[in-house]
């Protein structure tokens, strides 16, 4: 049975649907209402507060944090300042993506990394004749994500000016409600948005605070659901569904490089060597064999194959995951789709898909299947860059 | 299922079948589904060998000797319609390991919950071990290959066993590197410089390696006892839900099924009737004379004893070559393991503070530290029984509430080590048993201070009494030991590994056969269908 | 000047590998400080007066065709009459050497059954010698990740095997993987025979005559072993560097190798960067990639592996100086005490526990009668094997420790050499701390890894198993190789093939 949050206290009481998960070992609400979209609107019109404390996350501290994150991250992290966070991914030696996460530089030697999944091992196993501690801290800290075009106003009631003035991806210590917090400007909502990191328990009081400052703009609880619908139009990779961690794929194949990811800008090959350099060096050099991007079904024709039933289109209720064969107009497969979602702010139907490289292009179109009352039909779908929704306002 | 008379409708069969445990029933079962005309003797009065349920203690349903379900095939029950016969195996879901003053360790089938188990000894173990999980799922694919089919033979130029062997090879080369790797250190590795290249905390160590020596006389470091480990992992690719599980009703209920499968083939099954010697003409085994001196003929005859038994005893010398008889005799037999069954009038309160049962209801394991473990095959390495045993624990009333009645418990205690050459003599073991049987419930009762009030009934089983009772050589439990030397092409002898023997007509079913011991099945249905591919029957 | 390569180390693999190097015309400098030639084998003074043999002493196993092929017999180099080594037991002494008729004679003693027994058993190593040598005396075949050019010598392989007859080759098969206990069971009755046979195929492995595996160490023994070297081990070091300079090598004896850039050269304890683009280094894979490279150089899977290469140092060398001479049965300059394998297994038992045995195994060499310069005139120097002794002494290796230990082997001795009784005026004891600090081998473990069926083809790791690294122009040819440690010279002599197979680059 999964373990509470350390805001369970407040989260279930807000929980009116039951309707939870379990996020990594820990319960996590995957809408508080009946239906998420008050809470993506939230995300998108005003603010959520959402739970991330699941989330894994790794202290590193000492002499050697900056070597052993080199040594691991494909990103070179002795070029990352202090107070600053990246977001960034790790491979093993043939340059497959194991977990990608924020890594984030609290001193010079002080690092916080967040990770969707168990790597605790991973950087004690690279850390050999390092003078380095390294610090599973999930079940000290809880973390809440303070996402929407209002958190700004929110962030700078609770913790203070300051906090407002915070840049993209930079982090500050300051406090909320009088306890200590750690904020970052970071979020997996593709919109502005604000991390805070306290201890378990100082976590009520935190939340409190952030609601009350939060209540007169429309602050509210989010969920799990909402935030799969934001990250969707965001075009943020999830592990676990768009890729799987290497160390978990049962077959080489299923396996994926940072270029594969569209995460080839956060990889530095130019430098000492780290793990899975050669691979990706190589890799560089020849070519990806897939590429990720986004796909945007055709309406028109959407909408058609659901009439030929004599149905509306039956658009998707949220975001789903269960992968979807991806054709090109010829009909031959060339990938798959591996999450979507509709997008209530775009009014469109998108897809993050992994496709073939050369077997298409940005802009041209492809054809995904769709199944309308039982019988399995194709439907052609644009491929784009896999980021449908993209406001000023989230790096401003 | 039909009562078993001692005496056999016809005087002249296809086959008899020696001995009516699993794999001598699942090998009648499969050559009467054929249309043979197949007679099963057993000497005991009740079926299934070292798999029996028996009601020692009233109202108390003992699996005597094997007590979890294992590698059974899964397409044996599929094959033969075991369920509609009667099998019915619950999954076993938690693997605990109790520490002295401590919580102890409980791995669950909820990978959080179980980290957060492990992490309490090493935060880094708990991180790494759903990936140990799944390499050992990806190695057991391999192993799987080898277990579900006859052994290759290496020295042979039959073009069908180039092929074989070039399949295997196949297989073994679609697997990475890493994999083969892997594969390499498992089969020559001992369990615990294995697991240590994995995991540092104590208790996840030895009760993970526990499993390497079930049956064996070897301790966890000794090499050749990381190869067990991929049993734990094999079940989730065979599609069950968990790779080990109880029989509902027993284990003896396998058995059971197997004989119903057999009998609704048209497979006779007598009991209550030993065979005293296989009868040879000409070198040709001709039938079986059975104990009251009554003679059954048949066209071929399979034992599934172990082949010390069926070469030594029931066969003779004087119809084997020498080089053969000397072969059988270095076949090693040695039984190294125990059990203490016991009748609880409720369940005994574990001094470890968790709520509730749900930790309890899959395999216990005794094994708090390695050298522990180690410490216990030390002593039993010069002939003593181990003082402080490992033990593997089992309370599957909490699980199947059929094997006690209301409210009662069913606690079964494998226990190792107990060496057959006991220092004093095997023959000894009688005056042994009290203080053996005493030894088990002391460490039992370090961890449940109530045992002892708890008991109402029990039965302890030295090896010597499980060779008394089963007819295992030696009390060994898989019908000679699992060691590299006595698998595959080299089981039970090199040259003999694919069932034949040196006795025209004779074949062997049993554990002492490829792919060996456990409630796996298989060598009984590999038997029958070489037999029925090779025309031998 | 840059040199075309570096070897690193100069004990007997290090000397092999550069001669063959140099012999095939390449430009070689051998890099070792001056007391450290010899490696294992370099001879130190324990006790004023008194000078030690190496840690290894045994010449029995260096391959003759290495001998041939560097001609060192024309370097001083010649054979023992023969070798002999005394079972010193409880009542009874006999004495095992090379000639199989002697020693089933000298058995016959003991036991008449074991004395045909042994005739047979030795006629049965000698039928096998073939397809096993074959393998030993080669690069060994990639099993891990064979690419197709690889097939073929496994197929030979296969084939070798397959020609000894149906028989016999299914017997090699059984017989690899089982405890070296159960299979001279098999063979013998007199344990002290058992015993004295089993001995040196335990002594280096994490293992007890209880252990599987263990029978693969002593099928290598039996197979490769012959007669060792007139003058022992400084002999053929001796030989081996005059055969050195005969090919022009140049001798770097001033400073260590302290870090090893592939591809540019070797740092030394001078700080220097001594340059050449390929590297052979005759250390421990340990030493290599975990001391004299940096960590972020490795990748996470070869630095796992050779983390996870099992050193752990199992014996302690005790040296004494004596007043006197001390003579073995027939002349033997090898004495074995272990009485019975459960004697050995028992030795072996209390090394899992931290703990030494109040009763360990000792492989007695009388180093002086070898070689009588290593003591003054009417002394002699007598080194004994102990085993087992923990490298991680529960409590750590205190003074104390050392001497309860050396106490114990002390009575040991008296008991059964009582010449030895009031004859020591000097002693010193190498614990496995000592001898790794004092060899620089990781776990004092002398054969630079445990021999054990894992080790041994895959040794140290899939990707540097064939003497290759990961590494452009790195090699590795120390006992930490294929076919592993003492003083056999093939690690060297097959590295050295290695590097030259490579023609085109290195």
């Amino acid at each position: 049975m999964p373990k509470p949050s350390p805001f369970h206290e407040r989260t279930s009481e807000l929980c009116r649907s039951l309707n939870w998960k379990d996020w990594a070992g820990y319960h996590a609400v995957v809408s508080y209402q009946e239906h998420h979209e008050q809470e993506y609107f939230a995300f998108r019109h005003a603010a959520g507060l959402m739970d991330a404390t699941p989330l894994f996350k790794y202290e590193i501290k000492g002499p050697d944090a900056v070597y052993l994150l080199n040594r691991v991250m494909a990103k070179e992290i002795s070029r990352l300042a202090e107070g600053r966070v990246t977001y960034c991914c790790w491979c093993d030696d043939d340059g497959k993506v194991l977990d990608d996460g924020t890594v984030s530089r609290l001193g010079k030697e002080h690092f916080r990394i967040t990770a969707a999944e168990p790597f605790l091992h991973w950087f004690i196993l690279n850390s050999r004749s390092l003078n380095v501690s390294i610090e599973d801290i999930t079940s000290e800290y809880g973390m809440l994500a303070l996402q929407g075009p209002l958190s700004r106003e929110i962030i700078a009631r609770a913790a203070g000016e300051e906090a407002s003035s915070l840049g993209f991806f930079r982090l500050m210590r300051g406090s909320v409600g009088g306890r200590d917090v750690t904020i970052t400007r970071t979020g997996y909502t593709g919109d502005l948005g604000y991390e805070i990191w306290c201890r378990n328990a100082d976590a009520l009081a935190v939340y409190d605070t952030l609601m009350d400052r939060g209540r007169d703009h429309q602050l509210m609880p989010a969920g799990l659901a909402a935030l799969d619908v934001a990250r969707v139009e965001a075009g943020f990779i999830m592990n676990g569904v768009d890729y799987f961690s290497a160390n978990h794929c049962l077959t080489h194949d299923r396996k994926s490089t940072p270029y594969e990811l569209g995460l080839g800008w956060s990889v530095d090959l130019d430098r000492e060597n780290f793990i899975g350099r050669d691979a990706l060096k190589r890799e560089k050099a020849n070519g990806s064999r897939w590429r990720f991007v986004g796909l945007e079904y055709d309406w028109d024709a959407f909408e058609a194959i659901f009439a030929k039933f004599d149905l509306p289109p039956e658009t998707p209720a949220g975001a789903w995951r269960t992968p979807v064969p991806v054709f090109g107009m010829d009909g031959e497969q060339i990938g798959q789709a591996t999450s979507g979602a509709w997008s209530p702010t775009l009014k469109k139907n998108l897809a993050l898909a992994s496709l073939r490289s050369g077997q298409f292009r940005i802009g041209e179109r492809v054809q995904i299947e769709v199944t309308a009352e039982y019988e399995r039909k194709l439907c052609p779908a644009t491929v784009a860059e896999p980021m449908f929704y993209d406001p000023k306002r989230k790096r401003a | 299922m039909n009562e078993h008379t001692d005496k056999p409708r016809s005087n002249s069969y296809d086959a008899v079948v020696i001995g009516g445990g699993h794999n001598g029933l699942v090998c009648a079962a499969y050559l009467a589904k054929a249309g043979k005309k197949v007679l099963v003797v057993e000497r005991r009065q009740v079926l299934g060998g070292a798999a029996v349920s028996e009601e020692t203690v009233k109202g108390f349903t003992f699996s005597t000797f094997s007590y979890v379900v294992s590698l059974f095939r899964p397409h044996i029950i599929r094959e033969l319609d075991l369920v509609r016969h009667g099998l019915q195996i619950i999954p076993m879901e938690t693997t605990y390991n109790p520490l002295p003053g401590d919580k102890g360790l409980v791995r669950w089938a909820d990978s959080g919950k179980t980290r957060d188990e492990i992490a309490r000894f090493s935060p880094k173990d708990a991180s790494l071990y759903p990936e140990f999980g799944l390499a050992m799922g990806r190695l057991s694919r391999f192993t799987k290959n080898v277990i579900d089919t006859t052994a290759p033979q290496p020295a042979s130029l039959d073009p069908r066993e180039l092929m074989k062997m070039l399949r295997l090879g196949r297989h073994l080369r679609d697997l990475d590197p890493e994999m083969r790797y892997l594969n390499l250190k498992l089969l020559t590795m001992s369990a615990v410089d294995f697991l240590h290249e994995w995991f540092e905390s104590e208790p996840l160590v030895p009760s993970m390696a526990g499993s390497g020596i079930i049956g064996t006389f070897l301790g966890i470091r000794s090499p050749g006892t990381a190869y067990v480990l991929l049993h734990h992992y094999m079940g989730e690719i065979d599609g069950a839900f968990r790779a080990w599980g109880f029989s509902k009703g027993g284990t003896g209920q396998i058995s059971i099924a197997c004989a119903n499968a057999a009998e609704s083939f048209g497979a006779e099954i007598i009991a209550g009737a030993g065979v005293d010697h296989v009868k040879i003409r000409n070198g040709r085994a001709v039938g079986v004379v059975l104990e009251n001196g009554d003679e059954i003929k048949a066209a071929t005859v399979i034992s599934s004893l172990d082949p010390n038994r069926t070469f030594l005893k029931l066969v003779g010398e004087r119809e084997l070559p020498g080089e053969f008889v000397s072969n059988i005799r270095r076949y090693k037999n040695r039984g190294s393991s125990g059990k203490v069954n016991l009748a609880l009038d409720r369940l005994p309160s574990f001094r470890d503070g968790r709520p509730g049962i749900s930790h309890l209801k899959g395999d216990i394991t005794i094994a708090p530290s390695v050298d522990y473990v180690e410490r216990a095959y030390d002593e039993a390495k010069y002939g003593e029984f181990s003082k402080r045993p490992f033990l593997n624990i089992v309370i599957p009333s909490l699980s199947d509430p059929s094997v006690a009645p209301p409210g009662k418990h069913v606690l079964s205690a494998f226990v190792q080590y107990a060496p057959y050459n006991i220092r004093e003599g095997a023959e000894n073991w009688p005056e042994k048993r009290d203080a053996f049987g005493d030894a088990v419930i002391d460490t039992i009762e370090e961890f449940c201070p109530d045992i002892r009030e708890c008991i109402v009934g029990k039965q302890v089983l030295s090896p010597w009494d499980i060779e008394k009772i089963t007819g295992l050589t030696e009390g060994n439990i898989f019908q000679g030991e699992l060691s590299l030397e006595q698998l595959a092409f080299l089981r039970p002898v090199a040259e003999w590994s694919r069932y034949r023997s040196p006795v025209r007509n004779l074949w062997m079913c049993g554990s002492g056969t490829h792919p060996g011991g456990g409630v796996m099945g298989a060598p009984g249905e590999l038997a029958a269908k070489t037999m029925l591919g090779e025309g031998g029957v | 000047m840059a040199s075309s390569v570096i070897v690193i180390g100069g004990g007997v693999n290090g000397l092999t590998a550069a001669c063959y190097l140099a012999k095939a015309g390449r430009d070689v400098t051998l890099l070792c400080e001056e007391d450290s030639i010899g490696g294992m084998c370099a001879t130190h003074e324990f006790h004023p007066g008194f000078t030690s043999p190496g840690v290894l002493s045994d010449t029995s196993m260096f391959r003759e065709w290495i001998v041939r092929d560097l001609r060192l017999e024309e370097h001083g180099l010649a054979f023992e009459g023969s070798s002999k080594a005394a079972v010193l037991g409880k009542e009874r002494r006999f004495v095992l050497s090379d000639d199989v008729s002697e020693t089933a004679e000298e058995i016959g003693r003991v036991s008449k059954a074991d004395a045909g027994r042994y005739r047979e058993f030795a006629a049965f190593y000698e039928r096998i010698r073939p397809p096993v040598e074959r393998l030993l005396n080669n690069i060994p075949p990639n099993i891990v990740d064979p690419v197709s050019g690889d097939l073929l010598p496994l197929l030979r392989y296969g084939l070798a095997l397959r020609r000894l007859g149906k028989k016999d080759m299914l017997e090699v098969l059984r017989l690899a993987p089982m405890t070296v206990y159960d299979w001279l069971d098999e063979w013998f009755e007199n344990d002290e025979l058992k015993a004295a046979l089993a001995l040196p195929a335990v002594t280096e492995s994490y293992a007890g005559p209880w252990s599987p595996g263990t029978n693969a160490n002593l099928l290598i023994r039996r197979v490769t072993a012959g007669r060792g070297f007139k003058g022992g081990a400084t002999a053929l070091v001796e030989a081996l560097v005059s055969a050195a300079k005969g090919f022009g090598i140049r001798f770097e004896t001033g400073a260590g190798a302290i870090a090893i850039r592939p591809g540019e050269g070797v740092e030394t304890t001078a700080g220097d960067l001594l340059e050449a683009k390929t590297i052979v280094a005759s250390c421990g894979p340990k030493k290599v990639f975990l001391e004299m490279m940096r960590p972020h150089e490795l990748s996470h899977r070869l630095e796992r592996r050779i983390v996870n290469f099992r050193t752990r140092g199992l014996s302690s060398q005790l040296l004494l100086a004596v007043d006197g001479t001390i003579s073995l049965p027939g002349g033997a300059d090898r004495a074995v005490i272990a009485d019975d394998l459960d004697a050995i297994e028992k030795a072996f038992d209390p090394v899992k526990y931290g703990e030494v045995s109040d009763s360990p195994c000792l492989e007695i060499y009388l180093a002086s009668q070898e070689d009588p310069e290593l003591a003054p005139k009417g002394k002699g120097v007598v080194s004994v094997m102990v085993h087992y002794t923990p490298y991680d002494l529960r409590g750590g290796w205190t003074e104390e420790a050392g001497e309860e230990l050396t106490r114990k082997v002390i009575r040991i001795l008296e008991e059964r050499i009582p010449e030895l009784r009031d004859a020591v005026v000097g002693r010193k004891l190498l614990t496995p701390k000592d001898i790794e600090q004092r060899y620089g081998v990781s776990g004092g473990q002398i054969y630079e890894g445990e021999h054990a069926l894992d080790q041994l083809l895959v040794r140290p790791s899939p990707e540097c198993a064939m003497y290759e690294t990961p590494f452009e122009g790195l090699f590795l040819c120390s006992g930490g190789s294929f076919p592993g440690g003492g003083l056999t010279g093939a690690p060297g002599a097959l590295a050295a093939r290695a590097v030259l197979n490579r023609r085109s680059r290195y």
